[in-house]
């Protein structure tokens, strides 16, 4: 009688195991499918192609007299998403200074748009527009925010003081809420 | 006492990790001059103007002091940049509080948060008073502003009377939405405003905006306006709509287009509005120095008036 108990728990057990192993290598094997991202830092001309240049929010302000007043960083983030997640970004960028160049998200880009709205007339306040549209459409939202399944395009702006002394280094890291992660490093020459 | 140390260098660590994070305080001081000349053959004369100040010229000289989440922002600002008859526009002081969960803002403002895009209804730009902004949740902007008088005393009591109620949702990846109302004491009208933004769709600009002024008189005014555009690489076309139901009816049709080489952008819009009225508007921008532009445009009219100009916007 206990010798069939005892028979009936190991059964149990390798049931159970037999399920536990069967789940988690089914959840190693789907997690490369779930979530793909690929980082790049951009340069100049590719900036520009993000859009015509007087409604592109990723071309730095300037001035006649002063010349260029911040210095942005402008990475581009291409996500592929196959289930709704939670994405988490954090950025680490330091000039050869060793001082700290913020990121801007979403808000905080268009706040600092906003110093520049210039003109009243019809033809600049339609193009202000538009270009606070552009950033509320690509500009990595905030340091969390959530994506349904999709492939999606996002810039991250880093904004520090021009010049920005080079090299600077850093990283981004990337998580999401399937316990995904990436690190990757960035460095400007 | 052991616990006592520990927690006195646990706080110092913490405050040393916090004051090494504080931004320095940082001011910023930054302009704009507007000025250009025109040529009418209504008046069949030359003259100086700016876009934005008329027969004139604007000079602007702005001052931000920002120290972490409290500032200060200044303007100073002549529409006749001839004479040295400068005003003050913005003298603001304002604060983020509750790790941005608040703002607060005192002054002579330039705040702009619950104003609608295009038509800017419900802008307090050069308003006197207070204006608190609550932030309870991402994308969700509400909050009162308080019109103070600084020109006469205003009992404490009226001050309730004449406060607008507004706010601004922007539902990531779908629209922005803004609603205000404007109690309105005398001379001030009542008035509610709001618009629709769409930022769904990329490349498309879609707005539409109402305005209903005096909403207590029979003979109050209904303004809507609608706005669409659509780029296509270079090339982005659209229009303007207008109807205003008040007394008269008035309504006006205006279709774009544009095209963008680099720095240089051209094009023109064909004006058509109620009683008989047409413009025909083209445009050339080219764009110095990001943010400093030369503009030349024409117009001409039902009236049979030619006008074009030049007009210069530097930024420093």
């Amino acid at each position: 009688m206990r010798k069939a108990k005892n028979l009936r728990y190991a059964w149990i057990c390798a049931i159970s195991l037999i399920i536990l192993l069967t789940w988690s290598c089914a959840s190693v094997k789907d997690a490369p499918q779930q979530y793909e991202v690929n980082v790049k830092k951009l340069n100049a001309n590719e900036i520009q192609s993000i859009s015509n240049w007087p409604i592109n929010p990723y071309i730095e302000p300037g001035s006649i007299i002063r010349g260029k007043i911040d210095e942005f960083v402008v990475i581009r983030i291409e996500f592929k998403i196959e289930r709704e997640m939670l994405i988490s970004i954090f950025g680490d960028l330091k000039d050869n200074d060793g001082k700290y160049i913020p990121i801007y998200y979403s808000e905080e880009f268009l706040t600092y748009w906003d110093q520049f709205k210039g003109s009243n007339d019809r033809n600049s306040t339609q193009n202000f527009i538009k270009k606070q549209n552009l950033i509320k459409q690509t500009c990595i939202p905030g340091s969390q925010f959530k994506l349904r399944p999709g492939q999606y395009i996002y810039y991250l702006v880093f904004i520090g003081p021009y010049p920005i002394k080079k090299p600077a280094r850093g990283r981004i890291d990337i998580s999401t809420s399937f316990g995904e992660y990436d690190s990757i490093l960035i460095d400007i020459e | 006492m052991k616990k006592l140390i520990v927690l006195l260098l646990t706080i110092a660590m913490v405050g040393a990790v916090y004051a090494e994070e504080a931004p320095a305080p940082v001011l910023k001081w930054s302009g704009l001059l507007n000025t250009g000349f025109q040529y009418d053959n209504g008046t069949d004369s030359l003259y100086l103007y700016g876009q934005n100040a008329g027969k004139a010229s604007r000079l602007r000289l702005n001052a931000d002091y920002t120290n972490g989440d409290f500032g200060v922002h200044f303007r100073l600002q002549t529409n006749d940049a001839t004479t040295t008859a400068f005003s003050i526009t913005h003298a603001v002081v304002w604060g983020n509080l509750f790790n941005n969960m608040a703002t607060f803002k005192a002054g002579l403002l330039n705040d702009a948060a619950w104003a609608t895009p295009y038509n800017s209804f419900g802008s307090l730009d050069g308003k006197t008073g207070v204006q608190i902004q609550v932030k309870p949740i991402k994308g969700l902007n509400v909050g009162v502003f308080m019109p103070l008088d600084t020109t006469k005393l205003v009992p404490a009591g009226n001050v309730p009377k004449d406060m607008t109620f507004a706010g601004k949702y922007s539902i990531s990846g779908i629209a922005d939405v803004v609603a205000g109302l404007n109690l309105g004491v005398a001379p001030v009208t009542t008035e509610v405003y709001g618009s629709v933004n769409v930022t769904a769709i990329e490349n498309l600009t879609a707005i539409v905006e109402a305005d209903l002024t005096d909403i207590s008189d029979i003979a109050n005014t209904l303004a809507l306006d609608e706005y669409a555009s659509y780029a296509m690489g270079n090339l982005a076309v659209g229009a303007y709509l207008e109807q205003v139901f008040g007394s008269p009816f008035g309504w006006t049709i205006a279709p774009e287009v544009s095209y963008t080489i680099d720095k240089a952008e051209v094009g023109g819009s064909f004006t058509i509005a109620s009683g008989s009225k047409w413009s025909i508007d083209p445009y050339a921008t080219y764009t110095l120095n990001e943010k400093s532009t030369v503009k030349g445009y024409a117009s001409y009219d039902d009236t049979s008036v030619f006008t074009f100009g030049v007009s210069l916007l530097f930024n420093f």
